[in-house]
């Protein structure tokens, strides 16, 4: 450990960033997604918006309770076997390793804490299937205007999320370059980082050009979800590119016993800008329900 | 983006004009009612076919008529727009002058005692050799 820091700031910076990782994944989103479906079931009941819930039979609402109950004791479960291991290494006198490594157990823990929302995340794709299959008007409308990028997201944030890429890509290769002795590590990186960033930009075209995950959504919805998906995912380039490139240094200043919070941080930085402002923008209250009911005329696409 | 509510388009797949037709009825309507005006944008084939659920050649194929009747023009990868004369241009019905022009033919024809099955035949012969002549 360098003698800049003392074990003390090590450990603070690692139990604070740790602590807020454990509330933010485990308790905080959780329980917005909770009282989100809490407040649809209450509100919009099947009865009334039978297209909203296309999975819908007998016993259902009670049904969706427990499953709601079942999803914040798995949170909660999680969230105590953190705390729990945070015990267990402040008992233990844990020492951040100087040689680094130490934030894959930061990765694990967190791919555990992110495992009932991906779960969640499927069982919705699941019903917006159902929702497609169920879908046939017999009239349909369009706006007849072009939706574009910089309608959904300002052109800094873009400009911003390209240039740190070259910024990133540009301080690896000085780094790590080609002739480095673990060269498949170098390319494996440029690979999957620069298809990462692909990939999010086919999924900004997919939701913007590509037909709507839910057929019912009004226009006005549709365009809020449009741009909650554009800054989520223009937000995590810019994340990870941030993440990557103090990793980087990280590793050149010697300071790896900082890689464990600064994984954290990462990883709460996708929660917060990623599904924080995805749940913001789409605030439920300003959504139209009303083209889930039964008699409800066809929504403008 | 509120406004763009405001510019919609609506199509009845129970209907029996087709598709395309109505793609294009529907524009050369706005156009007309002022609804959109020359210059302005026009979503790109890919959208307007999933937004309205079809396929996107029965959309690209409106759209390459409506550039052919100077309703709309095509800029490169800057997208569709909406022809500087498409007011003019859309009150122009290519479907009725070709019957226009063919039912005084055909008058013409059977004046000069050609029958039904000549005119027919004569017809396709001369779509067929200009047909090959395109290709």
């Amino acid at each position: 450990m360098p003698d800049t820091f003392s074990q003390l700031t090590v450990l603070t910076v690692f139990y604070a960033v740790f602590l807020s990782q454990i509330y933010l994944l485990s308790v905080y989103f959780p329980g917005k997604i909770i009282r989100r479906v809490r407040y649809m079931l209450a509100n919009f009941p099947p009865e009334d918006y039978p297209k909203l819930y296309p999975s819908y039979h007998e016993g259902f609402v009670g049904e969706a309770q427990r499953k709601l109950g079942f999803y914040n004791g798995i949170n909660i479960a999680i969230a105590i076997f953190g705390l729990m291991i945070l015990t267990a290494m402040l008992v233990k006198g844990y020492q951040p390793s100087s040689q680094g490594g130490d934030e894959i157990f930061v990765l694990f823990y967190t791919m555990l804490q992110a495992s009932p929302l991906i779960y969640a995340e499927l069982k919705a794709f699941k019903q917006y299937r159902l929702m497609r299959a169920a879908y046939a008007p017999k009239v349909r409308s369009a706006a007849l205007n072009p939706r574009r990028l910089f309608d959904f997201i300002s052109p800094i944030y873009v400009v911003t999320a390209v240039a740190l890429y070259i910024v990133w890509l540009v301080f690896y290769l000085n780094a790590r370059g080609f002739d480095d002795p673990q060269v498949w590590e170098v390319y494996m990186t440029l690979i999957g980082i620069t298809g990462m960033n692909i990939f999010y930009m086919g999924w900004i075209v997919r939701f913007m050009f590509g037909k709507k995950l839910d057929p019912y959504k009004a226009y006005p919805d549709q365009l809020k979800q449009i741009g909650a998906v554009t800054k989520t995912l223009v937000f995590s380039s810019i994340g990870i590119s941030i993440f990557l490139i103090t990793s980087q240094a990280v590793d050149q200043y010697n300071l790896e016993v900082f890689d464990p919070p600064l994984m954290s941080l990462y990883m709460q930085f996708c929660m917060v800008f990623g599904l924080g402002v995805a749940l913001n923008m789409e605030d439920i209250e300003g959504i139209d329900f009303e083209v889930y009911r039964e008699d409800a005329s066809q929504p403008t696409s | 983006m509120e406004h763009l509510k405001t510019m919609e388009i609506t199509i009845d797949i129970e209907d029996p004009a087709p598709l395309f037709a109505q793609l294009i009825e529907q524009i050369k309507d706005a156009v007309l009612g002022g609804v959109i005006r020359p210059g302005d944008a026009l979503p790109s084939i890919r959208q307007l076919a999933s937004d309205l659920e079809m396929n996107s050649k029965t959309v690209a194929k409106a759209y390459r008529l409506l550039e052919r009747d100077s309703v709309i023009q095509t800029k490169g990868y800057r997208g569709t727009f909406i022809h500087p004369d498409a007011v003019t241009n859309s009150t122009v019905d290519l479907t009725a002058w070709v019957s226009g022009k063919l039912d005084e033919t055909i008058i013409a024809f059977r004046k000069a005692g050609v029958t039904d099955s000549e005119i027919r035949i004569a017809f396709t012969g001369v779509m067929n050799n200009q047909n090959n002549k395109g290709a």
